[in-house]
């Protein structure tokens, strides 16, 4: 009887400490995903921008023919303004 | 009864005295009953709103207001076990039955008190984190330990704590208060009077025996009928305002007639019955009433939502 007694703590004592944690795991599953709603979608990819102007022009529409906020500037306008980032770039 | 089974109760009075609750005895503290009312009119008061908030955050929202709820029932079984352990209705709730200590029903019920306001306020905003932690407080502390066991009017004054849930819902739609909120919390507010005390008249021997002061048993089953029907009259005023609010319409006024009809005909009919005759058949029609009142709460609410529903096609 007394074996069956401490069988039985035991197992609710387990089946509290389970209850404990899946509850904690599932409140930080909770503050995560809201904090992401309240952030905004695009914070889970920083690249987000470049990759939607990267799908946009997929099929290699040249880069005359792009917007020119969406161009990358040319190396000479960078070498302009930060020669030392441009060291080693071919000329 | 063999000998196995005899053993198996000899184990179970045997772990019950050990303190070590279950899982169970821990869902049992939250008043689960209770929990899924607030949890219904809240929703309504949420989806009621003009501006809906991201379902995630409303869900998170109202999660954390059902926890809350939760929290409530917890501190109000800490603090109320000595009553309920006399109580037929409650005796075998797991604080009076020993399965949960007082001191881990207080510290569950605090523990989720602060998490739930705390989360509330993250996820909504802070005015419906303060409503919630305003609601709980009237609850444990101006309702359970302050009026219950003082006055007849307990349940009129303390009964406010059951009629916040749709303010709450609309605050975390919308951020701010409005009228239509405030009647949601008139007519649930008016509602519980006849509610509780058609409970009380058939408890009546119960409250009594507990010292709890219901208006039954402090001034007589005769003067209690009467308030009923008054109150069941008072609530057709927030009942008939609300047809007429933005949130209302003509399904909500639809329901809102003829289930008010029904519940001012029982009340009436539970408002006129002698004492003899109400215990010669031992409280029937008190308990249809009883009955009857959780019904036509729900037939309200569920019209605003399809009022809201409708209105959101």
């Amino acid at each position: 009887m007394s074996g069956e007694r401490d069988h039985e703590l035991y197992q609710r004592r387990g089946a509290r400490n389970w209850a404990v944690g899946l509850t904690l795991f599932a409140l930080i599953v909770l503050v995560y995903v809201v904090t992401i709603v309240k952030l905004g979608v695009n914070v889970t990819s920083p690249f987000a921008e470049n990759f939607k102007t990267g799908l946009k022009y997929r099929d290699e529409t040249p880069i005359a023919k792009r917007p020119k906020h969406e161009v990358a500037p040319s190396i000479d306008a960078v070498r302009k303004i930060a020669p030392a980032a441009t060291e080693g770039a071919p000329k | 009864m063999s000998l196995a089974d005899l053993e198996g109760a000899q184990n179970r009075r045997a772990l019950a005295d050990t303190g070590e609750p279950t899982l169970r005895d821990y869902w049992a503290l939250l008043k689960p009953r209770v929990m899924s009312l607030v949890i219904f009119t809240a929703c309504v008061g949420l989806v009621a709103a003009p501006t809906t908030p991201h379902p995630i955050i409303a869900l998170a929202s109202i999660l954390c207001v059902a926890i809350g709820a939760g929290a409530s029932g917890a501190l109000n079984m800490w603090w109320d076990a000595d009553i309920d352990q006399v109580m037929e209705r409650t005796k075998r709730r797991p604080v009076p039955a020993g399965r949960v200590s007082p001191g881990e029903a207080k510290a569950f019920g605090l523990g989720l008190s602060v998490v739930s306001v705390a989360l509330l306020a993250l996820f909504a905003n802070p005015l419906a984190g303060a409503l919630l932690g305003f609601t709980i407080f009237y609850y444990v502390v101006i309702y359970s330990m302050w009026l219950k066991r003082r006055t007849s009017q307990n349940i009129v004054i303390g009964g406010a704590a059951g009629a916040f849930p749709p303010v709450i819902g609309w605050v975390i739609a919308t951020g701010s208060f409005s009228i239509e909120p405030l009647l949601m919390f008139g007519l649930i507010f008016l509602w519980t009077p006849p509610h509780s005390w058609a409970l009380a008249l058939f408890r009546n021997e119960d409250y009594g025996r507990a010292g709890v002061p219901m208006l039954p048993t402090a001034a007589g089953e005769r003067v209690a009928r009467r308030w009923i029907r008054i109150y069941a009259v008072l609530v057709l005023a927030p009942v008939a305002a609300l047809a007429f609010s933005p949130i209302g319409g003509v399904i909500y006024g639809a329901v809102a007639a003829v289930s008010s009809a029904w519940f001012l005909i029982g009340a009436w009919r539970v408002g006129g019955r002698a004492a003899e005759v109400a215990q010669a058949d031992r409280y029937l029609a008190e308990k249809r009433f009883f009955g009857v009142s959780i019904i036509y709460l729900f037939l309200l609410f569920a019209a605003l939502l399809a009022e809201a529903g409708l209105r959101g096609l």
